[in-house]
């Protein structure tokens, strides 16, 4: 007559750790992301104060600025392949069915393995031209797939029999479901393919800065 | 050539010796911090998932669903229906059925027999001289998840009419289905309306007519049907339904 729950206990207690894991992975993908804002404000509040007027880091964050510029692709493709791995885990070891919004998410996500790895070898920060417009669509998706499932009632008042998009799989710390921790592998993808990117740049500043100033090369050198 | 052409793309291309002297260093400070980190979340997760006391702690009244499953022997149960099943709910683009459109509108539902998640038996009977709400909810339906917690802050708040009596039936339990147990949802809910397990083929649910989750149907004293409701309702909607049953009753 009964249906006992203590059969899943030890597959629940994996599951979990797992998930557990993900979600401390997204807080921490989304500190980097706050951190970046923060650099962000810092750099324009610099640079306004500059005789260029553009945005620009003060010179004693320069290093830390190009030490990520320089991890950054290869870090991009961990994010990434993170998400694939946590992706296909969810689905096929802890057996949550993949909704179709979860599928156009994977659609994004799962080439960027591929594209990430491939651009970090090569270390080709052009990648952004490829890259930043697929990972800003999975944003998207991931933003309103989530959106839904705060807001269930927003796109249907009832569920069936068929579990809908709506349905929250994982819930960790309150506000992190799977939807939002895709959501901010996208935007790390994004953010650090145009650090990459950026450091490309810096680097051309440089060059032409020290070709312009040798005496300040020589002075640092 | 070729090579001329994929310095452009190349970031370490046009460095000059100014930087490459502390790049690489704080590359692999970077790369080493972010190992590190990750290793630590993942023996924080493996050790907090393991030393997890599930137990919990809120307080739970007695003779109520959230105490009934805190003594979980079972989340599905066999049913017992004694009577006609209600006439099949109709094709509406709203959540709550204008009574006039309804065909069980004044039907009696049939009794329900079956048993709560301890074990302890539930007898949902329109003839026992009360008037009642029946709840169906599935634990893995998003809109059951919200409308749950606000009927119990509603409950909580006093809201409830004397008069009228709350039963809820667990149905369409799916194990590999989030929110699984039922019972860990209703006690982390505090849910204090009577739960009835409904079994694997949903008998008491086609007994009633459940065309979706949360699913309400509201009978009178009488034992007649007077409202029935299929969604997310609103919980001031619910409210209004519920109070105005409450008053039909007492007026009567």
């Amino acid at each position: 007559m009964g249906l006992s729950a203590t059969g899943t206990v030890n597959k629940a207690m994996d599951v979990d750790t797992v998930t557990l894991f993900l979600a401390m992975l997204a807080v921490l993908g989304l500190g980097f992301l706050l951190v970046c804002l923060v650099f962000s404000v810092v750099a324009v509040i610099h640079g306004s104060r500059t005789a260029s007027k553009r945005p620009a880091l003060p010179a004693s964050l320069q290093p830390l600025r190009l030490g990520i510029g320089q991890v950054a692709l290869p870090l991009a493709f961990l994010v990434a392949l993170t998400c694939t791995v946590g992706s296909l885990y969810l689905s096929e070891v802890a057996k949550f069915p993949p909704c179709i919004l979860c599928w156009y998410q994977r659609i994004v996500m799962y080439p960027q393995v591929i594209i990430l790895g491939i651009a970090a070898l090569r270390r080709d920060v052009l990648v952004k031209w490829y890259s930043v417009p697929l990972v800003l669509i999975g944003l998207a998706i991931a933003i309103y797939h989530y959106l839904i499932e705060r807001f269930p009632s927003t796109v249907s008042f009832s569920c069936t029999d068929d579990v809908p998009c709506s349905t929250v799989w994982v819930w960790k710390f309150h506000f992190l479901s799977i939807p939002a921790m895709a959501g901010i592998g996208f935007a790390l993808i994004a953010v650090l393919t145009l650090l990459a990117c950026n450091v490309d740049r810096s680097a051309q500043n440089n060059s032409e800065l020290d070709s312009a100033e040798p005496t300040n090369k020589n002075e640092d050198a | 050539m070729n090579e001329q052409k994929h310095e452009g793309a190349d970031p370490y291309a046009n460095l000059t010796n100014r930087t490459t002297g502390n790049r690489p260093k704080t590359g692999l400070i970077i790369v080493g911090a972010t190992v590190a980190v990750v290793l630590v979340l993942g023996a924080v997760a493996f050790f907090v998932t393991r030393s997890e006391n599930n137990a919990d702690t809120a307080a739970i009244e007695n003779d109520t669903g959230a105490q009934a499953a805190q003594n979980a022997k079972q989340e599905q149960a066999s049913v017992t229906v004694i009577g006609e099943p209600l006439a099949a709910y109709p094709q509406t683009s709203s959540m709550v059925v204008p009574p006039g459109e309804d065909p069980a509108v004044g039907q009696t539902p049939p009794v329900l027999e079956g048993f709560s998640f301890d074990g302890s038996p539930v007898k949902i009977d329109p003839a026992d001289g009360r008037a009642k709400v029946v709840i169906f909810v599935a634990h893995w339906c998003p809109h059951c998840q919200v409308e749950v917690p606000l009927i119990q802050e509603w409950i909580d708040e006093g809201n409830q009419p004397e008069n009228v009596d709350f039963y809820a039936v667990s149905t369409s339990v799916k194990r590999d289905q989030p929110n699984y147990p039922p019972s860990k949802w209703v006690i982390k809910e505090g849910f204090t309306p009577k739960v009835m397990l409904d079994d694997p083929a949903g008998t008491a649910a086609q007994a009633y007519g459940l065309p979706g989750f949360p699913y309400f149907v509201m009978m009178d004293s009488g034992g007649k049907v007077t409202q029935r409701a299929s969604g997310e309702v609103p919980i001031d909607q619910f409210g209004t339904l519920v109070t105005a049953l409450g008053s039909q009753q007492a007026a009567s």
